[in-house]
């Protein structure tokens, strides 16, 4: 450490004496400080940063959500086929299995379902490489099934559903729901 | 200082435990709806039939003429009479008659069944033919083709001549 101590020269014989005490005055000063007074002192903390990995699955059907409004019923004749968009959102590239898992069948007020035959789905291939393991129409299983394998990053994909092969439904107003899940393959 | 060090240990430590842990799945729910019309589809591919007396005395009867209908109806509740038969106006001195004979389930819940094995005498007012037999759940709907049998009788000694009206067939699911 080095100190800088200027002092003017006039009067210098007159106040010789008061600056050798001013001098020492300082020095005793510093010797008394803390040591950290004017010492440069350093410390490293590591910042890490961690970035989860992410999966996220979104659908969304023609009506913008969630509800999948598969139109009106007419006899003799097979409901128009509606399309869900599934979206994967994903920060890795590790491969991935979609299930579908349809938990309550097709049921109007009066508990009478569609059978499974004639509620159908297929999904289409991903964009960017994924599996479709339902590429025609075939009937949606009460329960959980497997539908396709992602080879890892996003991708987008399509699940048609239709209700075929039915001639003529019980009039009302049939309400079923069902779970698409991603996970690791 | 050493309490920093300590952090900087943990902070190390959970960095290497969520690094090596793979993504989580996710799901998404799905509602399905679908609406089904109370409808009823009643057709035949026979608009007229022709009836023909072997004599001109009372008490002969034609040979029935068969017509086939379709009906494809999905809200029935009704149990009788879902088949009523009436002529548009009456013939003078002869009856028009009508069962129902026959009814081929195609895929229905419920099928037809002739309420009476004998011919019913067709007037201005609906007369019931048919009633329901539920086969599965509620049996509201029925799928097939019944046919239904015609003929006509003299009520008493006729003069020569044509004699025509209109039938009126209809099918009711409540």
């Amino acid at each position: 450490m080095t100190l800088h101590f200027n002092q003017e020269s006039s009067g210098q014989k007159k106040g010789a004496g008061w600056t050798v005490f001013l001098g020492f005055s300082l020095l005793a000063l510093l010797l008394g400080a803390p040591k950290t007074y004017g010492v440069s002192d350093t410390e490293t903390l590591q910042l890490t940063f961690n970035i989860e990995p992410v999966r996220v699955i979104r659908a969304e059907a023609s009506s913008g959500g969630p509800s999948v409004d598969l139109g009106s019923a007419l006899p003799g004749i097979d409901v128009p086929a509606q399309t869900v968009r599934v979206s994967i959102v994903t920060n890795t590239e590790s491969p991935y299995s979609i299930y579908h898992e349809l938990r309550s069948e097709m049921t109007n007020q009066s508990g009478t379902m569609i059978a499974d035959e004639h509620f159908r789905y297929q999904v289409s291939e991903g964009l960017h490489g994924t599996e479709s393991l339902v590429s025609s129409w075939t009937p949606v299983p009460l329960g959980r099934a497997l539908i396709a394998r992602g080879r890892g990053g996003p991708d987008d994909f399509a699940i048609q559903y239709s209700v075929q092969g039915k001639k003529v439904l019980e009039a009302g107003d049939y309400y079923g729901n069902a779970q698409i899940t991603v996970e690791d393959a | 200082m050493r309490t920093k060090a300590v952090w900087a240990s943990f902070v190390l430590i959970f960095v290497m435990l969520s690094a090596g842990s793979s993504a989580k799945g996710d799901s998404t729910d799905l509602l399905f709806h679908l609406s089904a019309q109370s409808s009823i589809s009643f057709t035949s591919n026979q608009t007229s039939f022709q009836l023909t007396l072997p004599g001109y005395h009372q008490g002969l009867t034609s040979e029935p003429a068969a017509i086939e209908y379709q009906v494809m109806a999905n809200d029935v509740g009704r149990l009788s009479d879902l088949v009523l038969v009436r002529v548009m106006s009456a013939l003078d001195g002869v009856a028009i008659e009508s069962r129902m004979s026959q009814f081929s389930n195609v895929g229905g819940t419920a099928h037809l069944v002739s309420n009476s094995s004998e011919y019913a005498v067709l007037t201005t007012s609906d007369v019931g033919l048919a009633d329901k037999v539920v086969d599965e759940g509620d049996g509201r709907i029925i799928d097939g083709s019944l046919v239904l049998s015609y003929r006509a009788r003299a009520l008493r000694d006729l003069e020569a001549g044509n004699h025509e009206t209109t039938v009126i067939v209809s099918f009711a699911d409540n």
